[in-house]
């Protein structure tokens, strides 16, 4: 079953993120005042499909447009939107909005150094136009940022009532070194001058800023998942505005939404994304199914989503990934998706062997390849280092694991038996760390005793 | 737990392959460096942010800090981060060595003190501006030529001599050896560009200003915080303990800083801050000095316990590997968890005997890597038997 695109950014469909919003709202504030105390930098961290990129639009062409003119009415807000990512079809690029686009992308990636200046002179340009300083839109980029940072510092001086803030979305994801040089040349000036607020977004590893206005004065923000009755306001918005869809899906009570919303939190962990293409992909499953006597909600309760469905949200969340790795990375995904509290590169040769119902011997298992794996994942930023571990991004590895449980039980049950005798096996071999072994070895015998009661039943 | 003996030595026995740490997938030897000034990392992992916030800021403010706490890594990453953007309004570092000023056993009078400022002054401005010349080009041609007058006057050398240099170099690497070595900055411009700066500095028609040192002095401070676009001038003061009459006695030593904060009031006024490095045991001499004259200036200490050891260790090994683990738990055996705290345990809570231990443990397990092993615990065991080994000896901290 192919699944239908998830629909653009629109006011209209957005839900949640309130205490987002307020952290903005509040920062905004206080710089307006003058509270040397207020972090004048906010990074909204997330997992894919959060919707950090929603975020970044709504708080771009709403919350600063239209919500914050009215907390700030002497001020004049001057919000400028510059996405690291290619606009997803279908949006349309509004005022203040600057998008990389899929070839900027490309030559990033192949960390073309002379096409990172001539990329970044276009956006300093592009800043400078916006703010309506610095006349000189062809000069080379150092000298653009050069002026740029006095033209704006002189604007703010003699502009008392005027804010800047500069969004830039998904920046951890983006190559470090053009990173590094977007910081030189644009990022590290604003960062030092007052009444600039930045918000970032980004997943991933979080990338080492050089300035220390990026680095220490910034408060951090981790999205989190919708709960059920965000989730069921989510679909509510959005099944009611696909215009391919029946009435009978706007006229979903709240009862039968909310029980909607926890089966796709059940198998997606409402994430805003999965949550989205789980839902569209279930109602039109049950619409296509649904016997003639039977209503839309009592299909829902009764419909278990098909494992085509899993398969083809997993190949969607997997997109960010390289499509000439996708295939080879695939494997190692699922191999791990099982280790929900994370992995070291210890766990990774047994989890793959078993995947591949071989044994982890020979070179193809030694440590340097495992390391080597480790990095590829890493580049991937579905995977980063958290609390002493590498952890998989939830939002993809719920997916891929119920997709597992769903369609290839054997291999799931193998993998969670591995799991458990490597760790019930490392307990034994290292007493020192024996109460954290058993622990984790008591979870996947505990997840496999839980699906053979299930099973039983 | 193994014992060190000479001959067991990883230093001596094996030499480390050139992409060693890119296979453990680390950038670089993040351990290497016990001098800040040769790390060219070292901005990307500063820890005591507090202490980082209170150097950049526009207060006199005097640090504190034992030997080996870390006080001229904290000068040296302020130094670059201040030069890390092209042409924005961040403070603009002045690196004072004391330990530089001539050896007359006696401390520098205040006029000597002024002359000392004026050429680390223009060295670091030079340099500086040799890295970001879009800074002075974008200037009016009346800065440019009063910023070559102050050049020619504070230089410890003719400013064509260094110009020369820079055109033969071609890039403004060539200096940071001869005027300041903390000024080692990144992302030099292109050669056309830094001809370009040269040519706009040697104007023959402009001579070296003449006047009083004070009024010099002044003018410098002028045209760094006015027309070049620095937000201020931070007057980082260090190498008070370098010399070796001042090393015995701190009462005596404190008194080379006097005069300085005599003026601190004044700069204050011109937007110029002294930010004095000290070690611990001269603060008693130092404040209390500033407290008998009413000179108003912040005390901070650089403290060094166990839990910021680790988190120093761990911001290296994430810097080094571009954040994609940050722990050396990462690349060991099971069995072995929370490495970094395993060493730091062990040792004296300096910055420089961590890094030592750590790499000891990284090289030992370099020696055996061929075959696929992980760090283990015998390597940390081996490491710190290394350190007492050599600490019975002598204080590991000053063999470096």
């Amino acid at each position: 079953m192919a699944l239908t695109d998830p629909p653009v950014y629109r006011l209209n469909l957005f839900v949640n993120r309130e205490n987002e919003i307020k952290t903005v709202t509040n920062a905004l504030q206080n710089i307006a005042r003058g509270d040397s105390e207020q972090m004048r930098t906010i990074v909204f961290r997330g997992e894919r499909g959060l919707g950090k990129s929603w975020l970044a639009l709504h708080l771009h062409r709403f919350v600063l447009r239209e919500a914050a003119p009215h907390l700030l009415p002497d001020y004049r807000i001057v919000s400028l939107l510059v996405s690291l990512t290619p606009p997803p079809e279908g949006l349309t690029v509004d005022e203040r909005e600057w998008h990389i686009t899929h070839d900027d992308v490309h030559r990033i990636a192949g960390e073309d150094e002379t096409y990172y200046e001539a990329l970044l002179q276009k956006l300093v340009a592009w800043v400078a136009e916006q703010l309506d300083v610095v006349r000189a839109p062809y000069a080379p980029v150092r000298d653009l940022s050069a002026w740029l940072a006095q033209d704006v510092k002189k604007k703010l001086e003699s502009e008392p009532h005027l804010v800047i803030c500069l969004i830039l979305d998904s920046v951890f994801e983006t190559n470090w070194s053009f990173l590094d040089h977007l910081e030189r040349y644009l990022l590290a000036a604003f960062a030092a001058l007052p009444r600039v607020l930045i918000v970032m977004t980004g997943r991933g590893r979080p990338y080492l800023w050089k300035s220390p206005y990026l680095r220490t004065e910034r408060e951090e923000q981790s999205l989190t998942p919708f709960s059920t009755e965000q989730v069921a306001e989510q679909i509510r918005r959005s099944l009611s505005n696909a215009p391919d869809l029946p009435p009978a899906v706007a006229g979903l009570s709240n009862e039968a939404l909310t029980r909607f919303a926890q089966q796709v939190i059940d198998l997606g962990g409402g994430y805003p994304l999965t949550n989205e293409l789980l839902a569209s992909a279930f109602v039109r499953q049950a619409l296509d199914r649904m016997p003639g006597d039977e209503s839309l909600a009592q299909a829902l309760d009764s419909e278990p989503i098909d494992a085509k469905v899993l398969e083809e949200v997993a190949r969607r969340l997997l997109e960010v990934v390289p499509g000439d790795q996708r295939h080879s990375l695939g494997d190692i995904f699922n191999a791990l998706c099982v280790l929900k509290d994370g992995f070291r590169e210890n766990e990774m040769p047994y989890l793959l062997a078993a995947l591949r119902n071989t044994k982890p011997e020979g070179s193809e298992y030694s440590m340097s390849a495992m390391r080597e794996l480790r990095d590829r994942l890493i580049e991937t930023n579905l995977v980063r280092w958290q609390d002493k571990r590498y952890v998989l991004d939830e939002a993809v590895r719920i997916v891929l694991e119920q997709y597992l449980k769903l369609q290839r039980k054997d291999v799931w049950r193998c993998l969670h038996k591995r799991a458990a005798d490597l760790y019930a096996e490392w307990a034994q071999k290292y007493p020192g760390s024996r109460g954290y072994f058993d622990q984790r070895a008591a979870y996947h015998r505990g997840v496999l005793g839980e699906d053979a009661g299930y099973s039983d039943e | 737990m193994t014992t060190a003996n000479e001959n067991d030595d990883p230093d001596k026995r094996t030499p480390s392959p050139a992409d060693w740490f890119r296979r453990i997938g680390l950038r670089f030897d993040p351990y290497v460096h016990l001098e800040a000034s040769s790390d060219p990392h070292l901005s990307e992992y500063t820890v005591h942010l507090d202490v980082f916030r209170v150097a950049l800021d526009n207060k006199p403010t005097i640090i504190v800090a034992p030997p080996g706490g870390g006080k001229t890594a904290m000068r040296v990453a302020v130094t670059r981060t201040c030069w890390f953007d092209i042409g924005g309004t961040y403070p603009f570092p002045l690196p004072y060595n004391l330990g530089m000023a001539p050896l007359t056993g006696k401390p520098p009078t205040a006029t000597q003190h002024l002359h000392l400022l004026l050429e680390a002054g223009t060295c670091a401005l030079l340099t500086g501006l040799a890295f970001r010349p879009e800074r002075l080009l974008r200037s009016s041609d009346a800065t440019i030529r009063a910023t070559a007058a102050i050049l020619r006057a504070g230089l410890p050398g003719p400013l064509d001599y260094y110009l020369t240099v820079l055109r033969e170099t071609g890039t403004p690497a060539g200096l940071t050896p001869l005027l300041e070595r903390t000024y080692a900055l990144t992302a030099p411009p292109p050669p056309d560009v830094l001809h370009l700066f040269c040519d706009a500095l040697a104007d023959p028609g402009v001579n070296a200003m003449r006047g009083q040192v004070e009024d010099i002095f002044q003018a410098f401070v002028e045209i760094v915080t006015g027309a070049l676009g620095f937000s201020h001038i931070l007057l980082l003061i260090d190498g008070i303990d370098a010399m070796y009459e001042n090393q015995a006695d701190a009462q005596f030593a404190a008194r080379w800083v006097f005069d300085l904060f005599d003026r601190a009031e004044a700069w204050a006024r011109s937007n110029t801050f002294i930010k004095l490095f000290i070690p611990d045991l001269m603060e008693p001499a130092v404040t209390g000095y500033l407290h008998h004259h009413t000179i108003a200036a912040r005390v901070t200490h650089i403290v060094w316990n166990h839990d910021l050891l680790v988190s120093m260790l761990r911001k290296r090994i994430s810097a080094a590997s571009e954040e994609r683990f940050e722990s050396l738990d990462a690349i060991s055996t099971p069995a072995l968890t929370d490495v970094e705290r395993q060493i730091v345990a062990n040792l004296p809570p300096l910055p420089r005997v961590a890094l030592q231990v750590t790499r000891q443990a990284l090289l030992r397990y370099a020696a055996r890597l061929e075959n696929g092993g992980q760090l283990d615990e015998d390597d940390i065991h081996h490491a710190i038997a290394w350190y007492r080994h050599h600490a019975a000896q002598q204080p590991l901290a000053s063999r470096v």
